[in-house]
């Protein structure tokens, strides 16, 4: 996967991806915000006021898990959902949904 | 008290039993994480009531865990927290619900609802009961009627001809002052503020932290 991923994603912008034990990734990909109504901002909530839209990032990683963070471009995200990527048996990276990461309270 | 005094004391008193949870209230305008990674307690005012001299209010808290975290860990944090809750005000009631899958936040969540009545509580207002005419002062009180005596039927019949025996009336008193416990049967009782008088009552239970609870089956009005 590692070559195919290196070549499908080297013109697009770098960014880290910091595990929650600490370990970082360096990696390239996209980040693109997810589509969200018109109204979008924060989502009243119980817990609070969550973070919208969401974002997702497509790009060569091998393994990621939500609770995961990825810089990228001075902004920082925290990885919610993660999905393969694969064009039939071959691997092509990952799919990240993402929110925003803010200074939160109980993150 | 109001109901959002009692929110707000219990909201601290959580925060005090569970200091890794982050304890707010519901609604809140802070943001928040869908990821978290510590408990998370939200409370708020479901309903408050006031009817006369009789004041009701129901708080509701949810309980939110980081993803991974078991039903366990929400009974025993709740466990916690029900007993903040019988020590702010031992005559609240106290209602949980089961821990089942959050949605929006991935993880377990949790509820507990609590139910106030006027005047209960250590941390509401004094009042004085009068007790053989003598005033103690308690912190709280709970009043309750129970059913018309028993019912005496005929051979043969279904419905009961007379009753035995009139209602009984329970009090609840908590935090009452020294001294009172010493009442021996007979004696009469009247809470401060209220017209009723209650004749012939007799100790039901007492404990040492100055609960007791008496019943009597008579109750007159005074002018």
């Amino acid at each position: 996967m590692k070559k195919i991923a290196k070549e499908l994603y080297r013109q697009l912008e770098q960014a880290v991806l910091t595990r929650t034990d600490g370990t970082q990734i360096p990696c390239r990909g996209l980040v693109a915000r997810q589509k969200a109504p018109d109204h979008a901002g924060a989502l009243p909530h119980e817990a609070g006021s969550l973070c919208q839209p969401l974002y997702v990032f497509t790009g060569g990683l091998e393994e990621a898990s939500p609770g995961d963070r990825l810089e990228q471009g001075g902004a920082a995200y925290t990885v919610l959902n993660v999905e393969s990527l694969a064009l039939g048996s071959l691997r092509l990276g990952l799919r990240l949904v993402m929110e925003r990461r803010l200074d939160y309270a109980g993150s | 008290m109001r109901a959002r005094e009692a929110l707000e004391a219990l909201l601290a008193d959580f925060q005090e039993a569970a200091p890794q949870a982050d304890v707010r209230e519901s609604y809140a305008q802070e943001p928040a994480s869908r990821r978290i990674s510590r408990p998370l307690v939200a409370g708020r005012i479901v309903t408050e009531r006031r009817a006369g001299e009789v004041w009701e209010a129901k708080l509701g808290f949810t309980l939110y865990l980081p993803q991974g975290q078991t039903g366990e860990t929400a009974s025993s944090l709740l466990d916690r927290f029900g007993e903040r809750v019988l020590a702010r005000y031992p005559l609240a009631a106290v209602e949980r619900g089961p821990a089942s899958p959050e949605k929006a936040l991935g993880g377990l969540s949790a509820s507990l609802s609590v139910s106030l009545k006027d005047g209960e509580g250590k941390g509401g207002k004094g009042f004085t009961v009068l007790l053989n005419g003598r005033a103690y002062s308690a912190s709280g009180w709970k009043l309750s009627a129970g059913e018309a005596g028993r019912p005496l039927v005929a051979a043969g019949e279904d419905e009961p001809f007379a009753y035995s025996g009139g209602r009984t009336y329970t009090v609840e008193l908590q935090g009452l002052s020294a001294g009172a416990q010493a009442l021996g049967d007979g004696f009469s009782a009247q809470l401060a503020g209220r017209p009723e008088v209650y004749r012939n009552c007799r100790w039901k239970s007492l404990s040492g932290n100055g609960g007791g609870v008496f019943q009597s089956e008579t109750k007159t009005e005074e002018e």
